[in-house]
């Protein structure tokens, strides 16, 4: 009897195993064949035929890294996510914070106002935008590249949820010792949404990182660009594109918010645990 | 003025001032261009001559094109296929993952990579996965003998391929969100079902599926919205075709936006969208409540 | 603490943003030279041409900027930038669509306005078509282009096939050239087909069956029955598995990889193909089939603008299109991409007559006589879509009416020209 539900669980436990395997291979398999193939010769990969590379191609990488300033957009990418980051830890958490724990008479409707913000896809509002930056004379900024993402709708949604998990008489207290409501918000509550804004700063990181339409529009000089932009230099409409490089540069690309993501990832975890949402 | 209202008026720049360093930037950023492409719906405006007032007939002619109708019924399709999927499958794995040990860690990492990963830098690698004639699909297929598909080239097959790869991007996102919500689950709750007697798919259909129930709203509710405004991943795989079988709002709009600089048109056809995401989102909260009550 | 870091985060972010916003002001204020600005698509970096322009003008320093990545991402650049005033002093002008734009957002110089009587008729008669529009000449032709039918000779010989020079025979060719190499009952080598930007060769093969879309600035009719009778041959080839539906953006990569055994394509996409096709097989590119004896190549490529600013920086501009457009110019860059010489003058030219008897571009540069610069409209990129749009559809549905399809974008074309 004993034995017989041992048995079973160790076979639930492999077919649930099984499962995730698969899942998981399901998952992984464009990113296999991306660096599988970004090792290729040139032509190789319209051949028919096995998916590992014949030849082992590794100088695709570095060629690939050379056919654009792709340093200086490394820098771009990195520079503009950090100060999406910034922005947004500054801008989402206070106003999270008065949507969740202040009363006054216009905070529904500016809740409202800012929920619907989320219903306008940014590809409608991008040419409106652009002539705004464009009237400022702040194309080709960093500025401008960041503009439209120095908030997140999403983040504040996000932060809003936690701070409502955290008991008012906390609060109460605090200012029963005669903490301002600032200092309410950075002493208290700032302090105990760590993993929360963890999550915030990879969404917010991310999605900067991961831009393309805004930032190619906005910019012209190659100095300003960033990384999804720089893949477009490797695509020459006169000349053809030489995919295994393209897929290197692609690999590489990707990497950076994949290693920021691993090794945040607790905190993430938990910061969407915390939010709670009940 | 009364103490109170004093103390009201106090509390709402108090408020105020911490929202404002949110507001500007949506104000010029999102809220002005809505209201300009408000107005610019009622008018014809190629960016270059002067713009002329029209009344309603960018609306008129949206709505007598056939067009519209197929686009409005695509993007509901979307949202029909891929949220039931994403938010099952999400579920199914959260349950599964929600244990900390090393291997679902490792599991739930895998399984968000896809949303964290650029569209355009996958765009090249999913095209040569569905290429016809050379895809790494079909050449897969191949070694089991099965014909190969023309997949992002047939209208029976393109919308469905959107759909796997909208599901790619978003299962694991779902799944993490799943995890914490089960992980919130306190073990008391589970640990008195189970001396109860509840089997596993007792414990998860009548205690966790019930439990987790705000974070399935929250879920359905931002899956729609990044649902409805999809653009990259069509864009980078069929820009719409084939026949405008996978085209959405979002893409037609770009369509006669950038390309045509049909901008009055292209207005309209972003408030229609707007419209289109505000009802389905009363929709939603209207049933949420309705199933709180229940419950 | 955390306020102390809070207000940091606050004047880093905003030292940053003015740092990253004036940095390139100061960099032309305190170079001492004239800067002039030049905007190209990204892949057209033009090194040893601006090189040689500023040897020869060293108080002149250029300033190249890639602006997008294709044709589309520039006109986009181009009329957002005329609507908020930020343009340069000269730049690539896409033949596409937007020139007409262009020159109606009064941001454009006629460039007839800066040549001499000599220098315009110099330029190969056809190649104005392309770029006059309100009786101006609003811009100079730079990159000149044509497509070609590029045949894999391989797959024509093995199978015995002649080399189609009618469309006709291409579509009979097709049939014979679609081939299921492994017996398994599955296409493996198609006949025929279009890359994406199928308008333009679509635009040379209406006029050639006689429908003359574009006449003048409001009378343009698209709703001809020559039009549909093309698009219907197109509709058939696919209807009968000749050409791959649906299947326009891989259509080079196809063709390189042995795929498809015919493609239409610029002659200016000769070196992405020789680079793609290797050692593979033999290829060739033959004249653009005729149609009812007629051939009609229509140009493609872009111009050169110059754009408003003032008359020394307008004239200083004009000089750059000059040294651009020389005979020394094009010999490098443009003539080793596949692009055609510009004046007749540079066609006398030893290095361009070599290249003219090079027996692989023979047939390229005998085409130039059949050149069609098609008028340019406003309502040019909503046909080019509207083409793309009509083909989709087609090619998905052998059922499809294509004469409902055409009349549907008639009226879009009426609506837009009523309105514009």
């Amino acid at each position: 009897m004993i034995a017989d539900s041992k048995k079973r669980t160790t076979i639930s436990s492999s077919l649930r195993m099984l499962f995730l395997v698969l899942i998981a291979f399901t998952i992984a398999v464009p990113y296999i064949w991306m660096i599988l193939s970004s090792f290729r010769e040139g032509q190789d990969i319209f051949v028919k035929g096995s998916w590992i590379p014949d030849t082992w191609r590794w100088q695709n990488y570095p060629e690939a890294m050379e056919m654009a300033p792709f340093g200086r957009f490394f820098i771009n990418s990195i520079i503009t996510s950090l100060l999406t980051v910034m922005a947004q830890l500054i801008t989402c958490p206070m106003a999270a914070f008065a949507f969740a724990k202040l009363n006054f008479r216009s905070k529904n409707i500016l809740f409202t106002i800012f929920l619907c913000t989320m219903m306008v896809p940014s590809e409608s509002t991008i040419i409106a935008n652009y002539l705004t930056m464009a009237s400022f004379h702040l194309t080709n900024t960093y500025f401008a590249i960041i503009a439209p993402s120095l908030t997140s709708m999403f983040a504040i949604f996000l932060l809003r949820q936690f701070f409502m998990t955290i008991p008012d008489a906390l609060i109460d207290a605090a200012r029963i010792d005669g903490a301002g409501t600032f200092q309410i918000f950075t002493r208290i509550l700032l302090p105990l949404a760590g993993s929360a804004i963890a999550t915030i700063v990879i969404f917010g990181f991310v999605g900067s990182w991961n831009a393309y339409l805004w930032p190619t529009l906005v910019t012209s000089d190659t100095e300003m660009r960033t990384v999804q932009t720089g893949l477009r230099y490797m695509v020459d409409p006169d000349l053809g594109s030489e995919w295994p490089k393209i897929l290197a540069a692609s690999t590489v690309i990707i990497l950076p918010v994949m290693a920021l993501f691993v090794s945040l990832q607790k905190y993430f975890v938990q910061g969407i645990t915390k939010v709670g949402l009940k | 003025m009364t103490a109170k209202g004093i103390r009201n008026l106090k509390n709402e720049a108090v408020g105020i001032g911490f929202i404002l360093p949110a507001l500007i930037p949506l104000l010029i950023f999102v809220i002005y261009p809505v209201i300009r492409s408000f107005i610019l719906s009622f008018f014809s405006y190629n960016m270059v001559t002067p713009m002329k007032f029209i009344g309603f007939r960018n609306y008129v002619k949206l709505f007598s094109s056939e067009e519209i109708w197929q686009t409005i019924l695509t993007n509901i399709k979307y949202v029909a296929v891929c949220i039931p999927v994403t938010l099952l499958g999400g579920f199914i794995l959260g349950v599964m993952l929600s244990g900390k040990s090393k291997s679902n860690v490792f599991f739930r990492t895998l399984y968000f990579a896809p949303h964290v990963t650029s569209m355009v830098a996958m765009s090249s690698v999913w095209l040569f996965i569905f290429h016809p004639q050379y895809g790494a699909l079909n050449m897969a297929l191949d070694h089991f003998g099965i014909p190969p598909v023309r997949w992002l080239n047939e209208v029976s097959t393109a919308f469905w391929c959107v759909c796997w790869v909208t599901i790619w991007r978003t299962i694991g996102y779902d799944t993490l969100v799943y995890i914490g919500g089960v992980q919130n689950i306190s073990n008391d709750v589970l640990e008195a079902a189970t001396i109860d007697g509840a089997t596993g798919w007792q414990r998860i259909r009548y205690i966790i599926f019930p439990l987790v129930s705000p974070t399935s709203f929250m879920l359905f509710i931002l899956n729609t919205f990044d649902v409805m405004q999809m653009f990259t991943t069509i864009n980078m795989l069929t820009d719409g075709g084939p026949a405008n079988s996978t085209q959405n709002l979002v893409v037609m709009l770009q369509d006669y936006g950038f390309n045509r600089f049909q901008i009055g048109y292209a207005s309209a056809i972003s408030n229609v969208l707007f419209v289109l995401i505000l009802a389905i989102h009363i929709f939603q909260r209207k049933l949420e409540k309705k199933v709180q009550y229940d419950s | 603490m955390k306020r102390i870091i809070l207000i940091a985060m606050l004047l880093i972010t905003a030292a940053m943003m003015v740092f990253a916003g004036g940095s390139k002001e100061a960099a032309a204020e305190t170079d001492g030279k004239t800067e002039l600005v030049f905007w190209t698509r990204i892949n057209d970096t033009f090194e040893e041409e601006i090189a040689a322009f500023e040897a020869a003008h060293p108080d002149v320093d250029v300033t190249r900027v890639g602006v997008g990545s294709d044709y589309d991402d520039l006109t986009t650049k181009y009329i957002a930038s005329a609507v908020s005033g930020e343009l340069p002093h000269v730049g690539l002008v896409s033949q596409r669509y937007g020139i007409p734009q262009l020159y109606d957002a009064g941001v454009l110089v006629p460039v007839d306005e800066l040549m001499t009587e000599e220098e315009m008729n110099d330029v190969l008669d056809a190649y104005w078509g392309r770029y006059t529009y309100k009786e101006r000449k609003v811009a100079l032709p730079f990159q000149v282009s044509m497509p070609m039918l590029y045949v894999n000779l391989d797959l024509f010989n093995e199978y015995g096939v002649e080399i189609p020079r009618t469309w006709e025979e291409v579509i009979e060719a097709a049939h014979k050239l679609t081939i299921d190499t492994d017996g398994d009952g599955v296409t493996d080598i198609y006949g025929f087909n279009i890359p994406s930007d199928a308008p333009w060769y679509l635009n040379g093969m209406f006029k050639a069956a006689g429908a003359d879309v574009i006449r003048s600035e409001k009378d343009v009719n698209f709703n001809q029955e020559e039009v549909v009778a093309v698009l219907e041959t197109i509709q058939d080839l696919t209807a009968d598995g000749c050409m791959p539906s649906n299947q326009h953006s891989s259509a080079k990569d196809d063709f390189k990889n042995g795929s498809v055994a015919m493609i239409l394509n610029s002659c200016a996409g000769n070196g992405s193909i020789a680079k793609g096709v290797g050692d593979k097989f033999e290829y060739a590119m033959v004249t653009f089939p005729s149609i009812n004896g007629n051939i009609y190549a229509p140009l493609g490529g872009n111009g050169l603008g110059v754009f408003k600013s003032n008359p020394e920086m307008e004239a200083l501009a004009w000089e750059f299109v000059q040294f651009m457009t020389s005979t020394e110019a094009y010999s490098g860059f443009s003539m080793n991409k596949g692009y055609m010489p510009i004046t007749k003058s540079s066609m006398e030219e030893d290095v361009v007559k070599a290249r003219i008897n090079d027996p692989f571009w023979a047939e390229t540069y005998a085409q130039v006589s059949h050149l069609y610069g098609q008028p340019i409209n406003p309502v040019d990129a909503t046909i080019w879509n509207s083409i793309n749009d009509i083909l989709s559809i087609i090619e998905a549905d052998s059922e499809a009416d294509v004469a409902a399809l055409v009349a549907d974008t008639q009226s879009e074309i009426e609506d837009f020209l009523a309105e514009y």
